[in-house]
């Protein structure tokens, strides 16, 4: 197959400005304040010898050190922290919910900025998270369970159907499904085609489509991916540019890198520099892409 | 059994306002959305598992702090109880002097509630003193069968 395995992706990277650099794994974690304070959950792990580092440019997060399973302790089964990407912790940091908010998560499961949401919000205002997958929703549903989000409301359904609830979301998370990247499973480039990536590029079209219909005007939708492929990134929010009523604001994290505007000799939307692109072999993450619209 | 019911056992009397959402009782905030078919809204509380309920982890906490009785685990014990293993008079630290065939909460150093069992023997037994009805670990293995049940069909 000529549109698959490293060597296709290596040179579609590199005209890009990336590189393929495989990174360490890093457990990160972000402290659940629904339930604990960062210093209390610090302490508590210390004492067990876990070492811990803040994430600097993170809210709660933290890289942690520790010879043994942090998935399975006491602190972890009573919701005191999710173990979380680094990257993965940074959408709902843009989007910023606030606890007056009537929020929609998108494409929710397994969970975890659903949390991190309820978190921001205060376990005030309304969250709708939608998933459409049945296999998904147990991890979901465990999720909000243990880290007590108590103002949250799941639908197993395509997000589309939250237009039935008649409602205008102040702000949208679209954690897109997306193809991932080299770095989130094994044989990735093995697995991984260009007509797979494109595939999956017109779901996540649908998806914006269908999630800027229910966007209050002059809400928030924040898009974001763990793919490096510009057809789930910046060709995406060119087309929402060029055929949704939305406007790109600026992503304003330290991290990562401005969306590319041209792409393979095609020029893009300018605006497109205002999103934020994360190269692993540069920000030491997984691959992220992260956009923010605000309907007109 | 209901709600109130469940929390007899533990010796709390109490009423509580809930709503059935697929097989779950929740404290529902926004009842707007009951009518949408969601499958989990508001607070959990408790979750329907054949004749008995099984509690959120968030409303073990509840009941940790006003049940009866309790016992107060060593470390090493609350390792052993949230694998799913029965308690043992040596992982006791301390209790409030349950009786045999009570119905205990089984809390760590921290006074965080790791479950609950029933007391079988007295605290001198070498044998199994609180045989395991709950731990918090349920939540993992409930999640890890229906993975495997996924994985399997």
């Amino acid at each position: 197959m000529v549109n698959a395995g490293k060597e296709f992706f290596r040179k579609r990277y590199e005209a890009l400005g990336g590189q393929i650099e495989e990174i360490p794994h890093i457990t990160t974690l972000r402290v659940n304040t629904l339930k604990i304070t960062a210093k209390e959950l610090v302490e508590r792990l210390e004492k067990l010898g876990v070492k811990l580092e803040r994430i600097p440019f993170t809210k709660n997060g933290y890289t942690v050190q520790s010879k043994f399973s942090l998935g399975a302790i006491t602190e972890y089964l009573l919701g005191y922290y999710y173990l979380q990407e680094t990257a993965s912790q940074l959408p709902v940091e843009v989007l910023d919910p606030k606890p007056t908010d009537i929020v929609l998560d998108a494409c929710a499961a397994p969970g975890g900025k659903t949390t991190q949401i309820a978190a921001h919000m205060k376990n005030q205002g309304t969250l709708i998270a939608y998933d459409l997958k049945e296999h998904r929703i147990p991890s979901l549903l465990m999720n909000i369970e243990r880290c007590g989000a108590t103002n949250t409301t799941v639908f197993q359904d395509h997000a589309a159907r939250a237009v039935k609830l008649k409602i205008q979301f102040d702000k949208i998370l679209l954690d897109a499904p997306c193809a991932g990247n080299y770095l989130t499973e094994a044989g990735w480039f093995e697995k991984r085609t260009l007509e797979g990536i494109q595939i999956s590029s017109e779901i996540q079209k649908r998806l914006l489509e269908d999630t800027i219909r229910v966007l209050k005007q002059g809400g928030t939708l924040v898009y974001s991916t763990c793919s490096l492929e510009p057809e789930e990134n910046e060709l995406n929010i060119q087309w929402a540019l060029d055929n949704l009523p939305v406007k790109l604001e600026k992503v304003s994290l330290e991290m990562g890198e401005p969306g590319l505007t041209e792409i393979f000799g095609k020029k893009l939307n300018p605006d497109i520099a205002l999103c934020r692109r994360f190269w692993p072999h540069k920000t030491k993450t997984e691959g992220f892409f992260i956009a923010k619209m605000v309907k007109q | 059994m209901s709600v109130e019911e469940f929390l007899k056992l533990f010796g709390i009397k109490r009423k509580i306002e809930t709503q059935l959402v697929s097989r779950s009782y929740f404290i529902v905030k926004d009842r707007q959305f009951l009518g949408k078919n969601p499958v989990y809204s508001g607070e959990c509380i408790a979750h329907i598992r054949g004749p008995v309920l099984i509690p959120s982890t968030t409303f073990l906490q509840q009941i940790g702090k006003e049940a009866r009785k309790h016992v107060i685990l060593n470390p090493k014990a609350e390792w052993l109880y949230i694998c799913g293993r029965d308690v043992f008079a040596k992982g006791i630290a301390s209790h409030n002097n349950p009786a045999l065939g009570d119905r205990v909460v089984v809390l760590n150093q921290h006074k965080e509630c790791l479950g609950y069992g029933d007391m079988t023997a007295p605290f001198t037994d070498t044998r199994v003193v609180i045989k395991r009805l709950f731990d918090i670990g349920d939540l993992l293995r409930r999640e890890r069968k229906t993975r495997k049940v996924r994985n399997q069909s």
